[in-house]
């Protein structure tokens, strides 16, 4: 699999995404990863695979909380909840996100 | 603030790996049964969902592969994970690591046992205060061929009075004297070592007790001191403290001890117990021997601030005077300087050298076949490599893997070839080399560091081809598992079969090496030296001048001797000699014949002291004349016998039988004038490889000799007749102890030492290095047969008979064989000519040992190839063919 060139671009939005699915409640791992899929319509190729060390990312952060509980069907899973900065960041880490598709927008449409 | 938050970051997982590391597994865990539960329900079959959740996720490693690359510091964590794959993985190979560990232990053993003795003898300073000013001075004669001669006794004490260039001058001889010392009624025998009193001093060496000598010491009159060494102190004298001026009878002389030398001060000798001054006469200094006979070493401590170019300067001045001052000895005699340490080494420079090249080219064969091995086993591991590069194990990571495996192995080998050396160097010591004793092989933190270095730099080299081989498969072999692609096939076969070519060309020069050498020993051995060396046992002897002052008490003494000796069973014939044949010349002088013109003179000729006994025991034949018989005694004329050299170089067209000759190269009305009455075969006086030189053999009855070797031909093993010996002296005269004990075989082989020890390791190499070949060669054919399975299997079932699979499999490994030998050729004609000063009656380029050891190469490269082709042979085609 040849690397992806935007690998960084994606790894930024992929945080972003992350926290706007963690915001309204706390979830596992699967969780997000079913949830993401969903919301795009799985038109968003990335491995589920790489969602975890983006969630280990943004607990290093100090923007997620992890703690391990027990699921519906009796099984332990480790899930993830936002943080006050977690919740702060995804307010400007958003902004940030609109900014620079304004830009882009706007970039394109004047050239 | 970012990199505070960073570098926590990285610092995090160090800190709990193992927790990290079991959380992520069971999350990932969790998240795979949750989506494949999915799959399930959605209609698929448990595997096949299994399979759809692994390919969602991506991989399970190539994640865990992310996480750890992220965080740079990790690779701690990841390195002990590696060792721990490292050592287990050896565990389930026990035949690969052997192999390569005793190929590591024994090259860099012999590579850390060179270093240590190369770094003894030629760096390691020597144990004497401020030695870079110690300078061995020596004479020089172009009239009798002398380069680094001992000097004069006068000389040396004009040099040290005139040459203010030199702080102090002192000297010792080089020939190490015997002291009686009974104990108990048991006589020992003392090894002595005659200076002069500043000897010490010049060392800037202090005694451990007491004091060293005085200047005034060296001269007799003054009293007779001594100083002890620490193992005669303990051995002998109990360590006790109060010896310090107690007076001790030492043969005849009661001797005052006034030192005990510390423990490891061995110099001039290994193994001197007592240090004496010279105690030469005053008066000797004015006569004319003093300044004709050579016989001491002279060492000169330069002056403070002076350079030894200056020094030299200075030192030719006084040298030049003396020569115009004393015409009559010193006419044509020159001196020089070296430094000390370059004079105690002179001799072993080019031996060492050679075995140390040797070492390197062990050492490097080593690591070309290692990196065979750890090819053809990464070859082995393709699949594995693949899978893991395919799973997503980043290069760094596959390459680190490799090389902490190697390291692993590198390092232990390391370990166990400081052992080895350690263990070679305690058996060998390279004592027959003459090692001197000042330079004693130390086993240090800087040798340990050589074997790291050796270690590492082993790793690297016999790494890089793996890792080439694995950072090629990284990048094209992405799980196409089995089949391996032709041209990939091709390049490693190639990188193989080069050093597999390596190998054998490595092998011929050190084969080649030892050949030559084993030659020179075998014509060595073959040589007549003009006596028969087996069954003969000989016995050192000094007889004290106290009991026996004069030459009829000495001359009655050996003749009873000889007489009792030759009555006990087992001895055929007893006799005498002042110097063993081969053990080195004796005396030389110069000398004129009666009837020579005054200008004529023989020069350098060298004396034996001996009697009919000893020419009849060693079986050395008369050619002309008579032989020295019983009645050459003191009331005869002085009679001599003549080797046929000096027949021939000084009687060229006249019979010297008759002849009158005079030690002297001016006849005086004192001279001695001795008849010569027959010449006997040439003996070998130093080596078997130099030819003898003009020999004088004078009666013992003639000339008192108080040192002397009794031989005794036996018809046994020459050992059995010492308890005789032994008895009879005891019966003799109690109080004589025996100096030394040889069989003259044994004189043999030391005069052969050098070739000897040479051959020995070259052997051991050359073995090893064939060894190492042969499992190179072996090797590829085995790996080429694995790898064209499929194409042998085509070719047996479309009809090919067994010769031509055979045929098949030979040609391509024998061709490798045949490349080495080619390049190893050229290489052997260069690296052979190392050898040339060590040669006897063979040249460094014969052609019969090149040519027999490169057949033997080939030969085991036949036979290497051959095994694995044998299996090709019987390889069944239907299975081969599916194999793939």
């Amino acid at each position: 699999m040849p690397p992806s060139p935007s690998a960084d671009v994606l790894r930024g939005t992929l945080d972003l995404l992350i926290l706007k699915t963690l915001s309204p409640q706390p979830m596992h791992g699967w969780a997000i990863a079913q949830r993401l899929e969903q919301v795009t319509a799985e038109a968003l190729q990335i491995g589920q695979g790489s969602l975890y060390p983006a969630l280990q990312r943004l607990e290093e952060k100090g923007w997620v909380e992890s703690d391990w509980r027990v699921t519906e069907q009796n099984r332990r899973a480790k899930y993830y909840e936002l943080t006050g900065a977690g919740r702060r960041a995804l307010g400007e880490e958003t902004r940030q996100w609109q900014r620079y598709v304004a830009m882009v927008e706007l970039v394109l449409r004047t050239s | 603030m970012g990199w505070l938050k960073r570098w926590r970051t990285r610092l995090a997982p160090v800190a709990r790996p193992e927790h990290t590391d079991a959380e992520l597994a069971e999350e990932i865990a969790f998240h795979l049964e949750q989506e494949t539960a999915k799959f399930i329900r959605a209609g698929l079959a448990p595997d096949e969902a299994a399979r759809r959740a692994r390919m969602a996720f991506g991989t399970v490693d190539r994640f865990r592969g992310e996480v750890h690359d992220a965080r740079t510091l990790a690779w701690l964590a990841t390195l002990g994970r590696d060792l721990r794959y490292a050592v287990r993985g050896m565990g389930h190979r026990p035949g690969f690591v052997l192999a390569i560990l005793l190929t590591l232990a024994l090259s860099i053993g012999a590579s850390v046992a060179m270093f240590a003795t190369s770094r003894a003898l030629f760096f390691q300073p020597l144990p004497f205060a401020q030695a870079e000013r110690l300078h061995m001075l020596y004479e020089t004669n172009p009239e009798f061929g002398w380069t680094d001669a001992q000097a004069a006794p006068a000389n040396v004490l004009d040099w040290r009075e005139r040459v203010r260039a030199f702080e102090d001058v002192g000297a010792y001889l080089e020939f190490e004297n015997r002291a009686t010392y009974v104990q108990d009624g048991e006589p020992h025998l003392l090894k002595v070592a005659a200076v002069t009193g500043n000897f010490f001093d010049i060392l800037g060496a202090r005694p451990l007790l007491g004091r060293g000598f005085r200047w005034e010491e060296t001269w007799r009159g003054a009293s007779n001191v001594a100083v002890l060494s620490h193992a005669r102190w303990t051995a002998t004298f109990a360590s006790d403290t109060a010896i310090i001026g107690r007076s001790v009878r030492f043969g005849d002389t009661m001797v005052e001890i006034v030192g005990v030398m510390p423990r490891g001060f061995a110099f001039p000798f290994g193994g001197t117990d007592l240090w004496m001054p010279m105690g030469w006469a005053a008066e000797d200094r004015a006569q004319v021997w003093f300044r004709r006979a050579h016989f001491v070493r002279p060492i000169a401590k330069l002056a403070a601030g002076i350079t030894a170019a200056q020094a030299d300067a200075a030192f030719q001045v006084e040298v030049a005077r003396l020569r115009q001052e004393f015409p009559e000895t010193n006419r044509v005699m020159g001196a020089g300087m070296m430094p000390l340490r370059g004079f105690l080494v002179r001799t072993l420079r080019t031996p060492v050298l050679i075995l140390a090249g040797a070492v390197a080219v062990l050492l490097l064969l080593a690591c070309a076949n290692v990196a065979n091995l750890a090819l053809l086993r990464a070859l082995g591991r393709q699949h594995e490599i693949a899978l893991r590069s395919a799973l997503g194990a980043g290069r760094a990571r596959i390459v680190s893997m490799l090389l902490i495996e190697h390291a692993v192995l590198a390092l232990l080998g390391a370990a166990l070839g400081v052992a080895v050396a350690w263990v070679a160097l305690r058996l060998l010591g390279f004592s027959e080399f003459g090692v001197p004793a000042a330079t004693a092989v130390a086993f240090d933190s800087r040798v340990g560091l050589f074997a790291l270095v050796a270690a590492v730099g082993c790793a690297l080299s016999f790494s890089a081809a793996p890792v080439l081989l694995a950072l090629r498969q990284g990048r094209d072999a992405q799980l196409q598992g089995s089949e391996r692609g032709a041209a990939g096939g091709k390049r490693n076969a190639r990188l193989i079969g080069g050093l597999v070519a390596l190998e054998v060309a490595l092998a011929l020069v050190l084969v080649v090496g030892a050949g030559l050498m084993a030659k020179t020993a075998l014509r060595l051995r073959r040589v007549d030296v003009g006596f028969r060396s087996e069954q003969v046992l000989a016995v050192e002897l000094t007889v004290p001048a106290s009991r026996y002052p004069a030459l009829p008490q000495v001359t009655a003494f050996y003749d009873r001797l000889l007489a009792e000796l030759e009555a006990r069973p087992g001895i055929v014939r007893a006799g005498t000699v002042a110097n063993l044949p081969l053990a080195g010349p004796g005396w030389s002088s110069q000398f004129r014949a009666e009837g020579w013109p005054a200008d004529r003179a023989g020069l350098n000729i060298l004396h034996r002291r001996a009697d009919l006994g000893y020419f009849e025991a060693l079986g050395t034949p008369l050619v002309r004349g008579r032989h020295l018989a019983p009645s050459d005694r003191a009331d005869a004329p002085p009679a001599v016998v003549i080797n046929e050299t000096f027949a021939r170089e000084f009687f060229p067209d006249e019979d010297p039988i008759g002849r009158r000759i005079a030690y002297d190269r001016v006849a005086t009305a004192n001279s001695t004038w001795r008849e010569i009455v027959g010449i006997v075969r040439d003996q070998a006086q130093v080596s078997p490889a130099e030819p003898a030189r003009a020999e004088v053999f004078e009666s013992r009855a003639q000339d008192v000799g108080r040192n002397m070797w009794v031989v005794l031909r036996t018809d046994q093993t020459p050992m059995s007749v010492l308890p005789s010996v032994r008895e009879v002296l005891r019966a003799l005269d109690p109080l004589l102890p025996i100096a030394t004990v040889r069989t003259l075989d044994e004189v043999r082989a030391a005069s052969m030492a050098r070739e000897n020890t040479v051959l020995g390791l070259l052997t051991a190499f050359g073995g090893l290095a064939v060894v190492l070949a042969a499992v190179g060669v072996y090797a590829v054919a085995a790996q080429s047969v694995r790898q064209r399975t499929r194409e042998i299997g085509i070719r047996i079932a479309l009809g090919a008979s067994s010769g031509d699979v055979l045929r098949l499999v030979l040609i391509r490994g024998v061709a490798f064989v045949a490349l080495g030998l080619a390049a190893g050729l050229a290489l052997t004609l260069v690296a052979t000519r190392a050898l040339d000063s060590l040669l006897y009656g063979v040249e460094s380029t014969d052609t019969g040992t090149i040519a027999a050891v490169a057949a033997l190469l080939l030969v085991v490269g036949v036979v290497a190839c051959w095994i694995p082709a044998r299996w090709a042979t019987r390889l069944d085609p239907v299975r081969a063919l599916k194999l793939e």
